[in-house]
């Protein structure tokens, strides 16, 4: 039964995308709680034994780790990075989480990130050299384990959006294996845990004012992306995994309705019968609420039994974006208990109301066949012009579409909403292909993007510009920030830029250069938008790990680009050095151009322009997945709509269909009566179809953001084509399912009964 | 007067399992052009089963059955069909008139599909229903739904006109008068009309009777003078 189909649809969509959000949230709590993530991150220099006591003296600290911390490199493979982790003590607070083998006992061996240990060939038990980045000191260590840590859920560095765990490793070992080069007594970092309810502002002032100038910066939880960007994440598919079931709640609600209308009024003879007997309401009641809440248990068994697939595809996408501890996903017994609830209050409620609407009448109205409805005249036939001129095929057919109302809703809605739904599916897709081919048409000008070391001096810059093949070179500086306005807080970066540039640009409108504004930051509209930013305001901005706060105003207000940009004369005026670490190379030969300069020492990495793209591509992938995915949903709906409803409509007519082949009507003719409806109702339904599908989908883009860009909303022309065809092709596959039904329509059977 | 209708050794069975039922076993008979007939048997005689297969909805299983000299038993559906579009017309027992059509369009719905139809406003007036032309089924009572149903038939102009216990569903007075006026139909268009009941009252009206007992044909008896429809009474 389709009541059952439809149920098991939106209880697999709800239950399927609520798993994710409470494997995801159950993960991520117990994964912060177990490895006991850090509250805060103090970075700074010469720290020692005696600082970390102060610091657990402050009020609400519990625990205070803590360590050396320092970037390494692969001997000869200096655009990779690992960062070590000399932690004194026990692995207390960010405990990495061990995969296989164990954590380090001894200052010989480390614990390595799995995925990047695997990249590298690295098994437990192997040496591996590392030399600290910027310095010539190498370490030699036996690696001991596998593993992962909660700092580095997201292992990203500020550059790349995207993680890449050949690149950027990690290890954890015990402060005794870098004391030879930083000394017993000499730490670099804490990790500090807070009580409960403590006091955040007043911890940062006392620890301030204890350890002051020691102080570089302080990054808190929330701040620091790489860990909590599992949180933020959780919360931006929020929106999708609730509305998208909600709809197909209301679809099946729709179509129990009808469908126990149906039931009920088929019945009335038996129902009539009953009470004529002297059975009561009560019971009669109590029959088909039992049927219904079958329907919506099985529905709910249905529906629940394949979720894990789906619950499991998109645990898979964030498995690879993430770094998870291994786990199963769990069925969520409140999600699954909810659906029951939803499932019941929708159809169970519907047919509660029927039944007490039919089970009003007496015993004798019951055994009476009901009176067909009255045909009167409808719209169309108040055009009377139009209406003579029409056949009585034609008029058969409005009339029929007209004469159940109900049925002419529902249909419309199915296939509006499978219409929505692909139109939402292909138009996501659409947006995001054609924000990034505009973000690398437009903004992405470079041949070359090349990343550099800190602390270059001028003669390296002077020797980038003078490679062969060069033609501009424009650089760029990254600083992690956090901004405020009003009481509103967000981090992000400030990028600091030349003064005027054009081989990465801002703004799509702009022409060949853009210049930057000579008094202020240009801020993106994501970051506006959280911090309740218009033009002309003035905000605070903090370099994350310093003290100093600035004011700047938002000069302009731009969509695609993350953060803010500065020109460097505005940053040189807000008192900061330019120390730029990416340059952007325009050029006629760029693979040439890479290869001499790959091999420069201060240059960490050169990507062409096509690798950059490709990469972000690849993340594209995802989202056909969904599309595929929605479409798939869509179709499924429009399908079990029109098909329920035409076959509720073919018994309704059994007797009408059965008279017209009596006549000499051909089975053509007679299909063509039936199945024109369902034409004319997917037509109805895909206009309708239309606008819905725009605002869904610009719902959903509203609601979830990529990376803090702002996605511009476009739906291109051919998808409402596809979309519109698709939707078709549902409605024609289910036309072709009923006229097969015609043909088996017993004539004699049919006529001979009175209902 | 030629024969309009000879079935000969006509044989219809069912097999449901393991039984055989013979609803119609080995008949043979022949009717008149023109004839009003009555086709009379108690329930489950097969006289249903006989105006079914007459009427090209079901198909014999074994036997001839000549219309017009045509073996319909030989048809095919499509066949069938046409041979029901063009030469049938079925009054049923419930009617089954168009809900959503009114009574003028429900015999136009018929005219449609035809030949040579009769002109619908013309037949109405025939049944005398020409004030309900624009109702619909569900406003009107069950004997001018009859009615309406007889002047669908008639409006498709076919040789041979059937029906189905069309007195089943009405009352005494209305009955009689739907009798009556499908007489008048037979004599004055020189249709052949064959009526199915149980109702062995109804018998002298009729100039054939063929009265059917299990599935066999007990006797087929020619009346000359067939008493009109007044003077009967059950």
């Amino acid at each position: 039964m389709s009541v059952i189909v439809v149920t098991a649809l939106g209880v697999l969509m709800y239950v399927g995308m609520g798993g994710i959000n409470y494997n995801l949230s159950i993960i991520a709590d117990s994964y912060y709680k177990d490895q006991n993530v850090a509250d805060y991150w103090i970075y700074g220099k010469g720290f020692t034994k005696t600082d970390e006591k102060l610091i657990k003296q402050i009020d609400g600290v519990i625990q205070v780790q803590s360590g050396n911390y320092f970037e390494a490199q692969p001997v000869r493979e200096k655009d990779v990075t690992v960062t070590l982790h000399a932690i004194a003590d026990d692995f207390s607070i960010n405990k990495p989480y061990v995969v296989s083998g164990r954590l380090p006992d001894t200052g010989r061996e480390f614990a390595l990130y799995d995925d990047f240990a695997k990249k590298h060939n690295l098994k437990i038990g192997d040496t591996y050299e590392l030399k600290l980045k910027d310095m010539e000191d190498k370490i030699k260590l036996t690696v001991c384990g596998y593993i992962r840590s909660p700092e580095y859920i997201y292992n990203i560095n500020g550059i790349d959006l995207i993680p890449d765990s050949y690149k950027l490793g990690y290890a954890y070992m015990k402060a005794e294996a870098l004391q030879d080069i930083f000394g017993k007594n000499s730490f670099n970092h804490f990790c500090v845990k807070l009580s409960e309810n403590a006091d955040t502002e007043k911890f940062k002032a006392d620890l301030d004012e204890k350890l002051g100038k020691k102080v570089a910066s302080l990054v808190s939880f929330k701040d620091n992306k790489k860990a909590s960007m599992l949180n933020d994440s959780i919360s931006e598919i929020k929106s999708v995994t609730t509305s998208l079931p909600a709809l197909f709640f209301l679809i099946s609600a729709l179509i129990m309705f009808t469908t126990m209308s149906r039931v009920i009024d088929g019945a009335r003879m038996q129902i009539g019968t009953l009470k004529a007997l002297g059975y009561g309401n009560t019971s009669i009641f109590l029959y088909y609420l039992s049927y219904a809440q079958a329907v919506v248990i099985l529905g709910v068994l249905l529906g629940t039994l394949p979720s894990p697939l789906i619950t499991g595809s998109l645990m898979e996408v964030y498995k690879s974006s993430f770094s998870l501890p291994d786990f199963t996903a769990r069925f969520s017994i409140k999600t699954i208990v909810d659906s029951l609830i939803i499932a019941n209050i929708f159809c169970t409620g519907t047919s509660m109301y029927i039944c007490y609407k039919e089970l009003k009448e007496m015993p004798a109205d019951c055994i009476r066949p009901k009176q067909p409805k009255t045909g009167n005249k409808n719209l169309l036939q108040r055009l009377e012009l139009v209406w003579r001129r029409m056949t009585f095929t034609e008029k058969t057919i409005v009339r029929n579409i007209f004469r159940n109302k109900m049925r002419l809703i529902m249909c419309v809605v199915g296939v509006a909403g499978c219409m929505a739904i692909i139109v939402t599916a292909f138009g996501m897709s659409d947006s995001n292909d054609r924000f990034f081919n505009m973000l690398f048409d437009k903004l992405h000008r470079y041949d070359l993007q090349v990343s550099l070391k800190k602390d270059i001096t001028d003669a390296q810059y002077k020797r980038i510009q003078s490679v062969n093949g060069v033609g501009k070179c424009e650089y760029q500086m990254e600083v992690p920030t956090s901004f405020k306005n009003e009481n509103k807080k967000e981090s992000a970066n400030i990028t600091v830029v030349e003064d005027e540039i054009s081989l990465m640009l801002l703004d799509i409108d702009s022409d060949k250069t853009m210049i930057l504004p000579a008094d202020g930051a240009v801020v993106s509209s994501s970051l506006a938008k959280k911090l309740n930013l218009h033009t002309g305001d003035i905000f605070q901005a903090q370099i994350t790990g310093t003290n100093k706060i600035m004011n700047i105003t938002a000069d302009k207000i731009l969509k695609n680009i993350n953060g803010i940009y500065v020109g460097k004369s505005v940053w040189r005026n807000l008192g900061q050095e330019y120390l730029p670490t990416t340059v952007y190379i325009g050029s006629g030969s760029p693979e040439q151009v890479k290869k001499e300069i790959s091999d420069y020492e201060f240059v960490l990495s050169a990507k062409l322009k096509g690798e950059i793209v490709a990469s972000i591509e690849s993340q594209l992938s995802t989202m056909n997945v969904m599309v595929f995915m929605l479409t798939v949903f869509g179709g499924v709906l429009a399908f079990v709509v029109l098909y329920n409803l035409g076959i509720m409509n073919y018994f309704d007519r059994i007797r009408e269909l059965a008279t017209l082949m009596v006549l000499g009507f051909y089975d053509k003719e007679i299909r063509v009566l039936v199945l024109r409806e369902n034409t004319i109702f997917t037509v109805m339904g895909i206009i309708i179809g239309i606008p819905l599908g725009i605002w869904f989908h610009r719902y959903l883009m509203g609601s979830s953001e990529s990376a803090g860009f702002e996605v511009d909303v476009y739906i291109s022309y051919i998808t409402f084509f596809i979309a519109a065809g698709l939707t078709f092709l549902f409605s024609l596959f289910v036309n072709l399912l009923l006229g097969k039904k015609f043909k088996e329509i017993d004539m004699i059977g049919a006529l001979k009964s009175i209902e | 007067m030629n024969n309009v209708i000879e079935v000969n050794r006509l044989n219809r069975e069912y097999t449901m399992g393991e039984n055989k039922i013979h609803a119609v076993d080995d008949i043979s008979f022949s009717i008149e052009q023109g004839s009003f007939v009555i086709l009379l048997g108690a329930s489950g005689a097969g006289k249903s089963t006989v105006l079914n297969i007459l009427g090209g909805m079901d198909k014999p299983s074994s036997g001839e059955v000549l219309v017009s000299g045509q073996d319909i038993a030989k048809y095919n559906t499509s066949q069938l069909t046409k041979y029901r579009r063009e030469n049938i017309g079925f009054v049923f027992q419930f009617y089954n008139l168009m809900p959503n059509l009114t009574v003028l369009e429900n015999v136009e719905l018929a005219r449609q599909i035809c030949k040579n139809p009769l002109d619908a406003g013309e037949t109405l007036d025939l049944v005398g229903l020409s004030e309900r032309k624009n109702n619909f089924p569900s406003q009107i009572s069950g004997g001018e739904q009859q009615r309406v149903a007889i002047a669908r038939a008639l409006a498709k102009n076919p040789d041979i006109l059937l029906c189905d216990e069309p007195t089943g569903a009405l009352d005494y007075e209305t009955g009689k008068s739907i009798l009556a006026l499908l007489v008048r139909i037979c004599r004055e268009s020189k249709k052949t009309v064959i009526v199915v009941t149980h109702n062995g009252a109804i018998a002298p009206i009729g100039n054939l009777v063929i009265r059917m007992k299990s599935g066999k044909v007990e006797s087929c008896l020619k009346n000359d003078q067939p008493i009109s429809v007044e003077s009967i009474e059950w």
